[in-house]
């Protein structure tokens, strides 16, 4: 084989359709990625079924006793409570929501992260769970004013409403203060 | 013992305190600038220079003693009402950015740096001192030349910065350093006032300073915590194993049992299942002891690693002043007086927090004796003295307690001079001042800015010390007090906790609740019956009548008469406080108290008991002054309990919200505010207030909606409330009146007083603040 032949051979025309031949047969469909990877807590509070994004609820831990400070504990801040050897303000959700909490004592005490190392602890009635944030979310309000809520979503056939993590933790300060 | 702070040469320690005060420098100027010129600013600036100015003299660093003596300057002037501009401001911070860049040289360049910006930093220091000279300079004209006033020397600061920024061990504090120092601190301090003015913000930053607290500890001494929180670790596993081995234990006998009882078992395996039981019970028995010794010894370790954490904390006396013996030769020489310093006690143990607490009041204290109380050689000859002087500071442990003493041998003090400036000052009459004790003319010095000196120099004598001291004291829990004898000196005496991480307490319960009071506070700890005298329930207890006040009511809990009966007393002070019971006594590890909840009324600190539940430590003096009937801090609009009118501001512009509240707070009122309507209901919703103020135009709910729902709302109805709006046409009004607002006011009622009158006809005056409490 010479040269002239050896060139010859790579730089022949193409075969008619081979282009998409080839590109028919290269092409993978792109892996369909969920609209959003962000997991939220799912909880209960009164009648409200709840969810906030689980980078802010970043504990659930079993009722802590709660020291009641003097001239500060009121309707929305309730206390000081100890949780893994810090010292955290606990507060009442269901005062700053205007919801009522069922009657035999809550369950569970919620801890909230607003920034690293500032913590908050309010007690809610039952933890439901953990699951990515649906794609689709719908603007019902319900009984929530619509400045509390970023939408809300149906699971397990029930309505389930996102808090506005921001909203609410400006109006904690604002309440505690 | 190796120490800490042996590691840190004079210039790192010089370099940590000009960082602290060069943040309070900057900060308080800004606000400043933003207006907020108060007596309580300018003393926190002067004394932020004063301290700057002692360290700064520590180190030798003479650019840096000029520059704060002429910033410290301005601010004495500026307290006796000379004016401050901006460009004055300006001038300040660029001055400060200097002390900040200076922060960032390396030590051993020091030296190169300082004589190549020494004329830079002079100039700089001139044109603060010409400021007040030039006050009518264009504060325009000096934003555009970068700061530095264009009329004055200042100008000329401009080359050996631009000469530095090129500079790569420089670290600029803007990104875009180029210009003069102020210029380029010019865009974060906008930012920086924003930050300030905004409520979460400014929590945020009080966070992060206490977050940024350091411990430093010897590698050595970190790998013995390391070894002996390994140990811990170990005990509790072994702990673990034991609950399988019980439940082991229990399984066993259940079964045993289990085959006693069934009547089909045969003899043999139920005589056989009774010596199993008798086995395991043994077992269970060694088994105890063994867990006995375990728990003994898992005790021992964590008792261990707890005290070598604490002896971490503690560190001897002699760290906390090794600038002092370089103050006093340099003062001294400076002054022309000779003085031999002693240093008894150095080995004595502080807590390192203490200790660092000392070193500024200490400072404050040793120039104070040079430059007051001791004479020049030639005074103390003709006096019979040695012409060289002797300067005491001693450190010991004196019932639990840390002593520090600084005396002198000098003149002392004259009471008389003392007396005569009470009086000058309008600080008490003259009969008054006569009939006063030496020890309580003493405590004059301590008031902010009295000094007995005519003349400031580069040292002392602007009365700022002594101020200075006390309040640094205190702030480290412990007191100061000073005994003078004429001709023969001066004694200052500090007295502080030896460490502030583990104090004793008793426990008590009020309302239900468990508190603790430190035990150096209590007097004495009684059952006592009460006599009402006047209607007043009294106590008598070493010849001395003491009012008993009911704590539970004092905290903001329930308001309860006296049980009949002996009750259980704490004896504070001049009163006696009861409780509901006296638990028992602990031990506690303090911790700093949740700065989001702000200075609580009564309470000191918290702490965990040994349950892990909170536990807090309530504050003697706080409780003593209240039950006296006088307020321990100046109301806040964090502090509802002040009995001054409570008021909700709402409005969406930043502006106008502040400046109400200004407005409002400077009348004495308690003023919360609010952004829009939203916010407003939920606050209205949860607290009391005796008046709301509401702009018209909101987001999410308008004034008039708010209003609307406030008169809709059984609790709320007869709630005051004011309209203020850029609306001024005829419907506005009207439509304002009619939702149920009880005055429409336009904006333009602040600048004729019709604002305030309104408020006042409404809810009534309150008790306006006294100059010198920031708004």
């Amino acid at each position: 084989m010479n040269e002239t032949e050896r060139g010859s051979l790579f730089e022949r025309p193409m075969p008619a359709g081979y282009r998409d031949e080839l590109r028919a047969l290269m092409a993978i469909d792109a892996p369909k990625r969920p609209a959003s990877l962000e997991s939220i807590f799912l909880f209960q509070l009164g009648p409200l079924r709840l969810a906030l994004p689980t980078r802010v609820a970043s504990a659930v831990s079993p009722v802590l006793h709660v020291a009641r400070i003097p001239h500060r504990s009121g309707t929305v801040l309730l206390g000081l409570v100890a949780f893994r050897g810090e010292i955290l303000p606990c507060f009442s959700l269901a005062q700053l929501l205007d919801v009522a909490q069922s009657e035999t004592g809550s369950a569970r005490m919620l801890i909230l992260e607003e920034a690293p190392g500032r913590l908050w602890a309010a007690p809610i009635d039952a933890v439901v769970g953990i699951r990515t944030i649906p794609e689709q979310l719908s603007e019902e309000q319900g009984p929530l004013p619509a400045h509390w809520l970023r939408g809300s979503f149906n699971y397990q056939s029930r309505s389930f409403y996102i808090l506005d993590h921001i909203t609410l933790f400006r109006q904690i300060t604002l309440a505690t203060a | 013992m190796s120490s800490g702070l042996e590691d840190f040469s004079l210039f790192d320690l010089f370099r940590m305190e000009a960082e602290e005060q060069v943040r309070v420098l900057q900060s308080e100027l800004i606000q400043l600038e933003a207006g907020v010129m108060t007596a309580a600013r300018l003393e926190a600036l002067m004394r932020a220079s004063h301290s700057l100015k002692g360290a700064a003299r520590i180190v030798g660093l003479d650019a840096v003693v000029h520059l704060t003596h002429a910033m410290e300057d301005r601010f004495v002037a500026a307290q006796a009402g000379a004016a401050l501009d901006s460009a004055d401001v300006d001038r300040m911070l660029a001055a400060t950015d200097w002390l900040a860049r200076l922060q960032a040289v390396p030590e051993a360049e020091t030296a190169g740096w300082l004589e190549t910006n020494a004329a830079a930093m002079e100039s700089c220091a001139a044109g603060l001192r010409g400021g007040s000279a030039d006050a009518a300079v264009d504060p325009t004209a000096v934003q555009e030349s970068g700061g530095s006033t264009s009329s004055d020397p200042a100008a000329g600061i401009d080359t050996p910065i631009q000469k530095a920024a090129g500079d790569p061990q420089r670290k600029e504090p803007a990104a875009g350093g180029t210009k003069g120092p102020a210029g380029s601190i010019a865009e974060p301090k906008t930012t920086a006032r924003g930050d300030r003015d905004d409520i979460f913000s400014q929590q945020g930053h009080e966070e992060r300073a206490t977050r940024e607290r350091t411990v430093r500890l010897t590698t050595e001494r970190f790998d013995h915590l390391l070894s002996l929180s390994a140990e811990t670790l170990i005990g509790a596993r072994q702990l673990a194993g034991w609950g399988d081995a019980l439940d082991r234990n229990h399984r066993a006998i259940g079964t045993a049992l289990q085959v006693m009882e069934d009547d089909t078992s045969t003899p043999e395996a139920k005589s056989a299942a009774r010596r199993d039981v008798d086995r395991q019970v043994a077992l269970l028995a060694t088994q105890i002891s063994d867990l006995d010794q375990a728990s003994r010894s898992n005790e021992q370790i964590a008792e261990r690693l707890y005290r070598a954490v604490l002896g971490g904390r503690l560190r001897p006396f002699s760290e906390g002043i090794t600038g002092i013996p370089r103050l006093v030769r340099d003062t001294a020489r400076e002054l022309g007086k000779q003085v031999k310093l002693e240093i008894a006690g150095e080995s004595t143990r502080v807590d390192r927090d203490i200790l660092d607490k000392l070193e500024s009041p200490l400072t404050h204290l040793v120039t104070n004796a040079i430059d007051h109380g001791i004479e020049t050689p030639a005074e103390r000859e003709a006096a019979g003295k040695t012409p060289e002087a002797h300067l005491l500071i001693q450190a010991r442990h004196e019932n639990g307690r840390l002593v520090i003493t600084v005396r002198d041998d000098g003149h002392g003090i004259d009471v008389e001079r003392i007396r005569e400036r009470v009086v000058r000052r309008n600080l008490a009459s003259a009969d008054t001042v006569a009939g006063l004790s030496e020890a309580e003319l003493l405590e004059f010095l301590f008031l902010p800015g009295f000094s007995t000196r005519e003349t400031t120099s580069v040292l002392s004598g602007r009365g700022v010390g002594l101020n200075a001291v006390q309040s640094m004291v205190q702030e480290a829990g412990g007191a100061v007090t000073v005994t003078s004898h004429p001709g023969t000196g001066t004694t200052f005496r500090l007295t502080l906790p030896v460490t502030r991480s583990v104090i004793r307490v008793i426990r008590i319960l009020v309302d239900g609740e468990v508190f603790s009071v430190p035990l150096v506070r209590i007097d004495r700890v009684a059952q006592f019956e009460p006599e009402m005298r006047d209607g007043n329930p009294m106590v008598t207890w070493n010849g001395r009548d003491h009012p008993v006040r009911v704590l539970a009511t004092l905290l903001g809990f329930a308001e309860k008469p006296l049980a009949a009966g002996p009750l259980p007393l704490l004896f504070c002070g001049d009163f006696a406080f009861a409780v509901d019971r006296l638990m028992d006594q602990a031990e506690l590890s303090v911790r700093r108290l949740d700065p989001r909840l702000g200075k609580i009324p009564g309470v000191s600190a918290a702490s965990l008991d040994e349950n892990g539940f909170p536990l807090l430590i309530l504050d003697v003096d706080d409780l003593i002054q209240t039950a006296a009937g006088r307020p321990a801090h100046p109301p806040t609009a964090r502090e509802a309990d002040s009995g001054n009118p409570h008021i909700l501001v709402v409005d969406d512009s930043h502006t106008v919200r502040e400046m109400e509240r200004r407005l409002l707070a400077r009348s004495g009122y308690t003023v919360t505010t609010a952004q829009n309507g939203v916010e407003a209901w939920n606050l209205l919703r949860l607290n009391e207030y005796d008046l709301l103020i509401s702009d018209v135009d909101m987001p999410q709910m308008n004034g008039i909606e708010l209003v609307a729902r406030v008169r809709g709302n059984p609790r709320l109805a007869r709630l005051p409330v004011i309209i203020l709006s850029y609306k001024d046409r005829g419907e506005d009004r009207r439509r304002g009146l009619e939702a149920g607002a009880d005055f429409y006011l336009t904006k333009g009622a602040f600048d004729n007083g019709s604002f305030l009158q309104a408020v006042v006809d409404l809810i009534g005056e309150a008790t306006p603040l006294t100059p010198g409490e920031t708004p």
